[in-house]
């Protein structure tokens, strides 16, 4: 008797145990997670983090023509220098009052014909009326720099890569052979006075119309054009000289752009930072 | 400036005086060679085969419509060096050499670009009598 | 200007009626004692690259016909006869254009003349009489056409040495 109740008690703790071991849940009794919330792609936020921004803005200068440049180890190379004249920053612009973060920066002083509304705008920025304004956009409010701040050209250093935003040369009403590099028609076999032009525009009865940007003649130059991964060689803050390795966009004396470089080897620099992280 | 149908000069004892680019090896189609570039060519002028002027066996030797490899040792369109200099010759010319980059020849006659010293050909830059 | 260069915050304010003129504050102190940027960054190069002024000379006096001798840093060395000249604009990218010929082929280069690696450039010999034009691009494989110039020099200092 006693042993034998001694056995059961046995026998009912390992079913006890296996009981609490083995046991199976429904999928359906998981009890709930915090998921994250959705992303709405298309809001102001996530554009901006989308958009390869730099974290502090650029300089304006004045291209002011090409010269020949020696390297410390004999290398020539032709090289483009840029006057920074009088650059300062007049405005910010902030998420609150705009819906992004911007610099404002105005170079070349200036005092005749100026309108009263801009003369105020100087006024609270603290500096001097300015022939150019220009505007960069930073990534966030750290990339901010005070209204009245001179920016120099030693804010780059010498050898760091920029990126050069000018306007090109205007070249008027051009052909399709001098815009986009048509072959043109032959010289003889039976064209007449057609030599320089293009050829077929299209298809016929089908599509029975020129498909949307079809190459041809217009007005070629006068455009934006960004100029990547320029070097740069001698920046002298006190001499308001930056020279950069290469050839930039546009005539001498025009305004030009300067800003760190956003990508290298064709990647974004964000994302090769993001990748190191 | 070596494009297809460039007729160069041959500055070395393997037999061939005349010769013909027919490809510029290791460039696209639309491209040229320069100093130092490997081209193919054919042989269009060859010197009559007599081993005993040449001190070689008749079989090393190249004969006219042969096909083999050649480097560009002079340009007559000028060549930019990093110091800003550019150096141009006054013929177009080449020493043929085997697949691996040795010459054929033993002997280089005339001058040379410098360039190749730097690179694989350092031996036909040894053998000519002046690089310039 | 010069009511500016006493006081940055110098101001124009005066009242018209009721309404205040904003203030118009006085511009930066001019950069490089206001010289136009290129002059300015070429006297600083030829200061740098040609200190003595001897390069500079050169590129004055000499001219297409004069025999000269070019001694780079590796004292490695070029012989030729000028038959171009390039000056540059507001910059350092004067270059001479010279022809030799090496073993019966002619050979030409062109130096830059304030390049660093250079060490010195000497001028050989000057003809008595000029050739016709400033550039001599004409005489390649005509009668004018150079020869040897390191042999021409040589020839011409055993001659010289024995008429003394």
């Amino acid at each position: 008797m006693f042993t034998r109740s001694i056995g059961v008690q046995n026998t009912l703790k390992c079913m006890e145990a296996r009981r609490f071991v083995a046991q199976l849940t429904s999928i359906h009794a998981i009890p709930s997670t915090r998921t994250q919330p959705s992303q709405i792609n298309h809001s102001v936020a996530s554009t901006n983090e989308r958009k390869s921004l730099l974290n502090r803005p650029g300089l304006l200068g004045i291209k002011k023509g090409m010269i020949t440049w020696f390297m410390e180890n004999g290398e020539q190379h032709a090289a483009t220098v840029i006057e920074i004249d009088n650059c300062e920053v007049v405005a910010n612009k902030t998420v609150d009052s705009d819906g992004y973060w911007s610099v404002l920066l105005g170079q070349i002083d200036k005092f005749k014909n100026i309108a009263p509304n801009d003369l105020k705008k100087f006024e609270e920025a603290g500096v001097s009326p300015k022939r150019h304004i220009a505007e960069f956009r930073v990534r966030d409010e750290s990339g901010l720099i005070p209204p009245g701040t001179e920016i120099k050209a030693d804010y780059f250093a010498v050898g760091q890569m920029v990126d050069v935003i000018g306007t090109t040369k205007g070249k008027g009403f051009a052909g399709p052979m001098k815009r986009w590099g048509f072959a043109g028609l032959p010289a003889t076999h039976g064209v007449s006075k057609a030599h320089r032009s293009h050829g077929a525009m299209g298809g016929n009865q089908d599509p029975g119309r020129v498909l949307p940007g079809k190459k041809m003649a217009g007005r070629m130059g006068g455009k934006s054009c960004t100029v990547f991964n320029n070097q740069v060689l001698y920046a002298n803050g006190d001499e308001g000289i930056l020279i950069v390795k290469g050839q930039i966009p546009g005539p001498n004396k025009s305004f030009v752009k300067i800003r760190d470089a956003v990508k290298l080897y064709g990647k974004s620099l964000l994302k090769i930072n993001q990748e190191l992280m | 400036m070596i494009y297809l149908k460039t007729l160069l000069n041959v500055i070395d004892n393997s037999g061939a005086q005349v010769v013909e680019c027919i490809k510029v090896l290791r460039h696209s189609p639309k491209n040229f060679a320069k100093i130092g570039d490997e081209i193919t060519v054919v042989v269009k002028e060859a010197k009559p085969l007599s081993a005993s002027i040449t001190g070689q066996s008749a079989n090393n030797r190249v004969k006219r419509r042969d096909i083999c490899r050649a480097v560009v040792v002079r340009t007559k369109a000028p060549l930019r060096r990093p110091d800003g200099s550019t150096v141009r010759f006054d013929d177009n010319a080449c020493v043929l050499i085997n697949k691996n980059g040795d010459p054929l020849g033993t002997r280089v006659s005339s001058v040379v670009a410098k360039e190749l010293r730097d690179l694989k050909y350092s031996k036909i830059a040894t053998l000519a009598p002046k690089t310039f | 200007m010069n009511f500016f260069n006493t006081i940055r915050n110098y101001s124009t304010r005066y009242l018209s009626g009721s309404r205040a003129r904003p203030i118009v504050f006085a511009p930066l102190p001019p950069k490089r004692d206001g010289e136009h940027v290129m002059s300015f960054l070429q006297n600083k190069l030829l200061a740098k690259y040609d200190p003595t002024g001897q390069r500079r000379k050169l590129a004055e006096t000499l001219r297409a016909g004069d025999m000269i001798k070019v001694t780079y840093g590796d004292k490695s060395t070029a012989f030729g006869r000028i038959i171009a000249i390039k000056r540059g604009h507001n910059n350092v990218g004067h270059n001479i254009l010279m022809r030799n010929k090496i073993g019966g082929l002619g050979v030409e280069v062109r130096v830059p003349l304030f390049n660093p690696t250079i060490k010195n450039i000497e001028v050989m010999h000057k003809p008595e009489k000029y050739l016709s034009r400033r550039k001599h691009f004409y005489i390649r494989n005509t009668k004018h056409d150079v020869g040897n110039i390191e042999d021409f020099l040589t020839r011409e200092r055993i001659a010289k040495n024995q008429s003394n």
